[in-house]
C-alpha cells in the first residue's frame, strides 16, 4: 500500500483514540467535581496540562474554571489537541485515504466531524448540558471503532491502523499513570486510598475491572499492577504492546528487509522489558524511572516505524 | 391540466423550450413523473429536499470554502425532479456524440503528426501556431490505439424549437460524472416508486467500463497491471469525484508526492518499496503534470513523467496535449473535420461561432452585442465570459476592449435560450434553464456513453450560466425508453 496511506491511517486511528481518550476523562472529571472529595482539587489543572498544548502560564490561568477548562478541551484553536481540532485532522486524514477506509467508517468519521462543528452543540455546554455532551461524543466514538472493527476488511491498512490505536493507547496510559503516581510521590510501599485512584482507573475505564481483580488494600501497588502488567485490562501497556506486536509482525511479514529486521529486535526490547518484568523490579528501579523508560523505548520505536514505512514526501 | 397546488402557478419561459411542458399539456414522457408528483404536498416535497441535503452532507459530497481560516462545508445544490429524456432523443444525442469523438481524435492524432487538415488548408495554420493548448512537447508521440480523448463531457444544450446544439467539448478533465451516478442514488431514496415505474436505463456501470478502457491500455502484457487515479489532492473542489471513482474502481488514489520516475519508468511509492504504474487516470492539467516541462513552479505533478509518456512506459488518460481540440475557436472547426475525416455531415449541430480574430465578424458581433455572449478561448467553468443581455454598460466597453487587445482568444456566440425544467424551489415549481452534460467512453472496443449524464441547471431566476462556480446546481437524468 501507498507510504502516504499507511501514514494516514495510522494517524487516523491516532487522532480518534487521542479523542476519546480525552471525552472519557472530561467525562470522568466533570462527574466526580460534582461531589466535594479531597482529591479533585488538582485533576482539571493536570488534565489541561496533559492534553493542552498551550503554553504553561495560560494553562494554570484557566485551570481555576472547570467550564472553561471544557471549553478550551473541546474548542480551543490555541490548543492542537482541542478535540474539533484533533477530529478535523482525523477527517483529513480519513478523506485523504477515503478508498482505502470503508464507506460506513468514512460517514463515522465525518459524521462526528459535523457534530463537534455543529453551533447547537456548543450552545447545550454552554446550557449547562455538558454531560449529555460528553455522552453524545462518546457514544460517537464508540460507533467508530464498532465500525471499523466490524466493517474494515483485515488487510496492510488495518495493520496500520490498528498499530496507530495501540501506540496512542499506551502513550496515553503511561502518561496518566505517571501523572497520578507523581500525585501518589511514586510510593508503591504505601497506600492512598482507592478514591484517589478512581479518577485514573475510570479515565482508563479500568475501575470495575479493578474492584473485581484486587482485593487487597495494597491500592498503590495495585493499581501499577493493573496498569502495567495486567493482560486482561485493554489499556494496560502489557496488553497494548502485545497488540503492537502482533500487527508488526503481519506488517513486516510482507514487508521483510535488513531495516524490518533491527526493527523487530527495537521491538522485542521494549516486549521483554515489560513481559519479562514484575512488581518488584517496578519498586526496585522506581515506577518514575521505569514509565518515564517504556516510553521513551516507545517513542524511539515509533520513530524508526515512521522512517521505514511513512517516509514518502 | 396544470390544476395542483404545487404546480398551480407554474409558468413556462416565453422563447424557452420546456421539458415537461408544452403550451398547452405534458410532454409525455413527463406525464407518470407529473402525475407521482401531483400527488404530493408542498410540505413533503420540502422534507424531501432537505433529506437529499442531508444525504449529501453525511456522505461528505462536499466542497469545502475557506473563511477566517475555518472550513465551512458546503453541498452542490440538488434539485429533486429528474430531467427526462426519450429514448429517440437519446439515440440521436449519442450518434451525434460518437460521431464527434471519432473526428476529435483523429484531429488530434493528426495534429500532432502529420497536419494533413492543415496542409489540405481545413483548418488554418495560425490558429493552431496561436492556440496556447498546442502542445508542441507531445509532438510525435505515439499513443495506445490512437486515442487521445478517453473520457470526455460534451456539452449539449436545447434551443427554443428543441434542437440539441453542442456547446462546447471538455476533453481534458471533465468532471460530474459521480454526481450524475450520486444524484441517481439520492433518487432512488426519495422517489423509489416514480423511479421503479418509469423504466429507467441504468447509469451505475459507468466506473467498471472504464475501468475496463484504462486496463486496456496498460503497455506491459502482464495479467495484473497497475492502474491508478491521479489527484491533486484533498483541497480541489472535486476531490470527492476521485475519492468515489477510485473506489468504485478498486484502484489507488494517489497524489503526485506518491510517484517517481526512474529511468523513464514511473513508480508509487508503497510500504514495501517502489512499484511500477502501468496506467494514470488523472485529474490534473498537463501544465501541472511534468515540471522538467510544463510549469516549473508544480508542486503538484511527478518530474520526468512526459519522458515515460514519450517511451511507451505509462499511459496517460486523458493524453497530454487534448486542450488544442477543445479550445473554443477550433471549436468552430469542428464540423468541417467530421466532413474532412468521416465524410459525414454534422448530426449534432454546433452553436454558431464567430471567431474576433476576423474583423468583419467582429464588427458583426460589436453591432449586435446585446444578443451575443463573448467567452475567452481558453477558459471555463463560466469565468471569462460575457452576456450580453444582462451585463452593464461598463462591462461591455471593457470587454471590447479586451477582445479589441487580443482577438484571437475571444469567440462570440449569439445567445441561445437554453430549455428549462421545473425546479422544487421556494416551495414551489418554478422553470429554471438547464443544460446536458453527457459523458463518452473511448476505448480499443469503441465509444460508449453511459445513457444520461449531468443535468446542470442554472437556479438563479433567469440565469443561463449553469456551471457550480456561478451558483449552479444539478439533477438527476433519466433516459426512458
Amino acid at each position: 500500500m501507498l507510504s502516504r496511506l499507511a501514514d494516514s491511517l495510522y494517524w487516523l486511528n491516532r487522532y480518534l483514540e487521542r479523542t476519546d481518550a480525552l471525552v472519557r476523562s472530561l467525562h470522568v472529571n466533570y462527574a466526580l467535581s460534582l461531589d466535594r472529595g479531597e482529591y479533585h482539587t488538582q485533576s482539571w489543572r493536570q488534565l489541561a496540562l496533559m492534553f493542552s498544548t498551550a503554553d504553561r502560564s495560560s494553562i494554570e490561568q484557566l485551570a481555576n474554571d472547570p467550564q472553561e477548562v471544557v471549553q478550551h478541551l473541546i474548542y480551543d484553536s490555541a490548543n492542537d489537541n482541542a478535540i474539533r481540532a484533533m477530529v478535523t485532522k482525523a477527517r483529513e486524514n480519513a478523506r485523504g485515504a477515503q478508498d482505502h477506509i470503508t464507506k460506513e467508517v468514512w460517514e463515522r468519521v465525518n459524521h462526528l466531524y459535523h457534530l463537534i462543528n455543529n453551533p447547537l452543540l456548543r450552545q447545550r455546554m454552554r446550557r449547562n448540558d455538558t454531560m449529555a455532551v460528553l455522552d453524545e461524543l462518546g457514544k460517537e466514538l464508540i460507533m467508530y471503532n464498532g465500525m471499523t472493527d466490524n466493517t474494515m476488511p483485515r488487510n496492510m491498512g488495518w495493520n496500520f491502523m490498528t498499530l496507530g490505536k495501540f501506540t496512542e493507547r499506551c502513550l496515553i496510559t503511561l502518561e496518566f499513570a505517571d501523572q497520578h503516581f507523581e500525585g501518589a510521590g511514586y510510593d508503591l510501599t504505601h497506600s492512598l486510598d482507592v478514591l484517589y485512584w478512581r479518577n485514573l482507573l475510570l479515565s482508563l475505564s479500568g475501575y470495575e475491572l479493578h474492584l473485581k481483580t484486587y482485593r487487597s488494600s495494597q491500592y498503590n501497588q495495585n493499581v501499577a499492577d493493573q496498569i502495567i502488567f495486567n493482560k486482561q485490562f485493554t489499556r494496560s501497556t502489557g496488553y497494548c504492546v502485545d497488540r503492537i506486536g502482533f500487527y508488526l509482525q503481519k506488517i513486516i511479514h510482507v514487508n521483510r528487509s535488513e531495516e524490518t529486521t533491527s526493527l523487530l529486535k527495537l521491538y522485542g526490547r521494549l516486549y521483554s522489558k515489560i513481559e519479562y518484568a514484575d512488581i518488584d523490579i517496578v519498586r526496585e528501579k522506581g515506577i518514575h524511572a521505569y514509565l518515564r523508560e517504556i516510553k521513551n523505548d516507545l517513542l524511539h520505536f515509533n520513530n524508526q516505524l515512521s522512517q521505514l514505512f511513512f517516509s514518502y514526501a | 391540466m396544470l390544476d395542483s397546488t404545487v404546480f398551480s402557478d407554474y409558468k413556462c419561459i416565453p422563447g424557452s423550450w420546456d421539458e415537461m411542458c408544452t403550451g398547452n399539456g405534458i410532454r409525455s414522457q413527463y406525464e407518470q413523473v407529473f402525475r407521482a408528483l401531483n400527488g404530493l404536498s408542498a410540505s413533503t416535497l420540502s422534507a424531501k429536499d432537505k433529506e437529499a441535503g442531508a444525504l449529501f452532507l453525511q456522505q461528505g459530497i462536499t466542497f469545502t470554502v475557506y473563511s477566517d481560516n475555518e472550513g465551512i462545508e458546503r453541498i452542490f445544490p440538488f434539485d429533486l425532479i429528474p430531467r427526462i429524456i426519450t429514448g429517440t432523443e437519446w439515440a440521436h444525442i449519442e450518434a451525434g456524440i460518437v460521431q464527434r469523438l471519432k473526428a476529435l481524435n483523429l484531429f488530434l492524432k493528426d495534429i500532432y503528426s502529420e497536419q494533413q487538415i492543415i496542409k489540405d488548408g481545413i483548418v488554418p495554420a495560425d490558429l493552431i501556431a496561436s492556440c496556447p493548448q498546442y502542445t508542441r512537447e507531445v509532438f510525435g508521440i505515439k499513443v495506445p490505439y490512437d486515442i487521445f480523448v478517453h473520457i470526455s463531457g460534451i456539452d449539449l444544450i436545447r434551443g427554443a424549437d428543441g434542437t440539441f446544439y453542442v456547446l462546447e467539448d471538455n476533453l481534458r478533465t471533465p468532471s460530474g460524472v459521480s454526481y450524475m451516478l450520486e444524484n441517481r442514488e439520492v433518487t432512488k431514496r426519495l422517489f423509489p416508486e416514480m423511479l421503479s415505474n418509469s423504466d429507467v436505463r441504468m447509469v451505475n456501470n459507468y466506473p467498471l467500463e472504464l475501468y475496463n478502457i484504462l486496463v486496456s491500455l496498460a503497455p506491459r502484457q502482464i495479467a495484473h497491471p497497475t492502474v491508478v487515479l491521479m489527484t491533486p489532492g484533498v483541497f480541489n473542489s472535486a476531490y470527492y469525484e476521485h475519492t468515489f471513482l477510485a473506489r468504485t474502481m478498486g484502484i489507488p488514489l494517489v497524489e503526485g508526492r506518491d510517484l517517481m520516475v526512474d529511468n523513464h519508468k514511473v513508480y508509487m511509492k508503497t510500504t514495501m518499496g517502489l512499484q511500477q504504474v502501468d496506467v494514470i487516470y488523472r485529474r490534473i492539467d498537463d501544465d501541472f503534470m511534468d515540471p522538467l516541462v510544463f510549469r516549473p513552479d508544480s508542486a503538484l505533478g511527478i518530474p520526468g513523467i512526459l519522458s515515460a509518456y514519450r517511451k511507451g512506459n505509462v499511459a496517460l488518460v486523458n493524453a497530454f496535449g487534448n486542450g488544442v481540440a477543445d479550445d473554443k475557436a477550433v471549436y468552430a472547426y469542428v464540423p468541417a473535420m467530421i466532413k474532412y475525416y468521416l465524410n459525414e455531415e454534422q448530426i449534432l449541430p454546433n452553436v454558431p461561432t464567430y471567431q474576433l480574430a476576423d474583423p468583419d465578424a467582429r464588427k458583426h458581433v460589436f453591432e449586435n452585442i446585446r444578443s451575443m455572449v463573448i467567452k475567452r478561448t481558453n477558459q471555463s467553468g463560466g469565468y471569462g465570459m460575457l452576456m450580453g443581455n444582462s451585463a452593464s454598460d461598463e462591462d461591455i466597453a471593457g470587454f471590447i476592449k479586451a477582445v479589441e487587445a487580443d482577438p484571437r482568444n475571444f469567440i462570440a456566440q449569439p445567445i441561445i435560450n437554453l430549455s428549462t425544467v421545473p425546479c422544487f424551489l421556494n416551495n414551489r415549481f418554478e422553470p429554471r434553464h438547464v443544460d446536458l452534460r453527457p459523458f463518452a467512453l473511448c476505448g480499443p472496443g469503441g465509444i460508449r456513453i453511459v445513457p444520461g449524464g449531468l443535468t446542470r441547471v442554472a437556479l438563479r431566476e433567469g440565469s443561463l450560466v449553469v456551471n457550480s462556480s456561478q451558483g449552479g446546481g444539478s439533477k438527476d437524468t433519466w433516459v426512458i425508453n
